[in-house]
């Protein structure tokens, strides 16, 4: 069900969201953890691909931070 | 007491440290995928940048995640709940709510081929449930073994499909 051959992993996802409940009861179902790990997986292929496209704007083969820079507040605000 | 409080932040810091290093390892993966796509190359501060926006994003991920399912008096959260944090851009509410379709499409699947998969094992299995139970009836059987047979024994008896089912079986061989 992983599009990307690289992908989160349902664990990780699981136990990163639950590092940050307010309530110990919170838990998350399984069909959500899947969209989740699919959201998180979009959201990091989104800021290297932004930031590939800045650096070939730029005419640089070496993607740098200060590539993503200039991505980033599009980016957190698309999220 | 003072050394076991210490203890604990140290485990909760190691905790989060691992949990870093595992977000790294995933976005280092992506990230690889990309660069090898697009034929650039990724500086490494930047993978650590992406790595650490991405634990910091966590966070407020689970923080809305949490308040939405509140908000609908729900203590588990659910799909609507992550389409509603997607929200903020049409393309991505667009791709999420594609991706929860073909999951809940995959799910029927599943659980169509696990049905189906149920009834060949049950019609496998009152095959020899039939022939052991005819050899045991002198003798007293172990209660598990007993509860199991019944139940085979009541099968049977309940549905003639099942039989007719158990003959086709029988004679395919």
């Amino acid at each position: 069900m992983e599009a990307t051959g690289g992908g989160f992993r349902k664990e990780l996802v699981s136990k990163l969201l639950q590092m940050h409940f307010k309530d110990s009861k919170t838990k998350v179902s399984g069909d959500a953890l899947r969209l989740m790990a699919e959201l998180l997986t979009i959201f990091v292929v989104e800021a290297a691909i932004r930031s590939v496209r800045q650096a070939q704007a730029e005419d640089l083969a070496l993607v740098d931070v200060d590539q993503l820079e200039k991505v980033l507040p599009q980016l957190l605000l698309d999220f | 007491m003072e050394d076991d409080e210490g203890a604990e932040e140290q485990e909760r810091f190691s905790h989060r440290q691992r949990l870093k290093a595992a977000v790294h390892y995933t976005v280092g993966c992506l990230c690889e995928d990309v660069a090898s796509d697009k034929e650039v190359q990724f500086s490494k501060q930047t993978i650590a940048a992406i790595s650490e926006l991405t634990f910091r994003q966590c966070e407020h991920f689970a923080k809305d995640l949490e308040m939405f399912a509140r908000h609908a008096k729900r203590s588990t959260i659910n799909t609507e709940d992550v389409k509603l944090l997607a929200r903020r851009s049409n393309s991505l509410l667009k791709y999420i709510t594609e991706k929860n379709e073909e999951l809940t499409q995959f799910n029927i699947e599943q659980r169509a081929k696990k049905k189906k998969k149920l009834e060949d094992d049950k019609t496998k299995s009152l095959a020899p449930a039939e022939a052991a139970a005819s050899g045991r009836d002198s003798s007293a059987p172990s209660p598990g073994a007993e509860a199991a047979f019944g139940e085979g024994r009541q099968e049977q008896a309940d549905s003639p499909e099942r039989r007719m089912k158990l003959s086709a079986f029988i004679l395919s061989f």
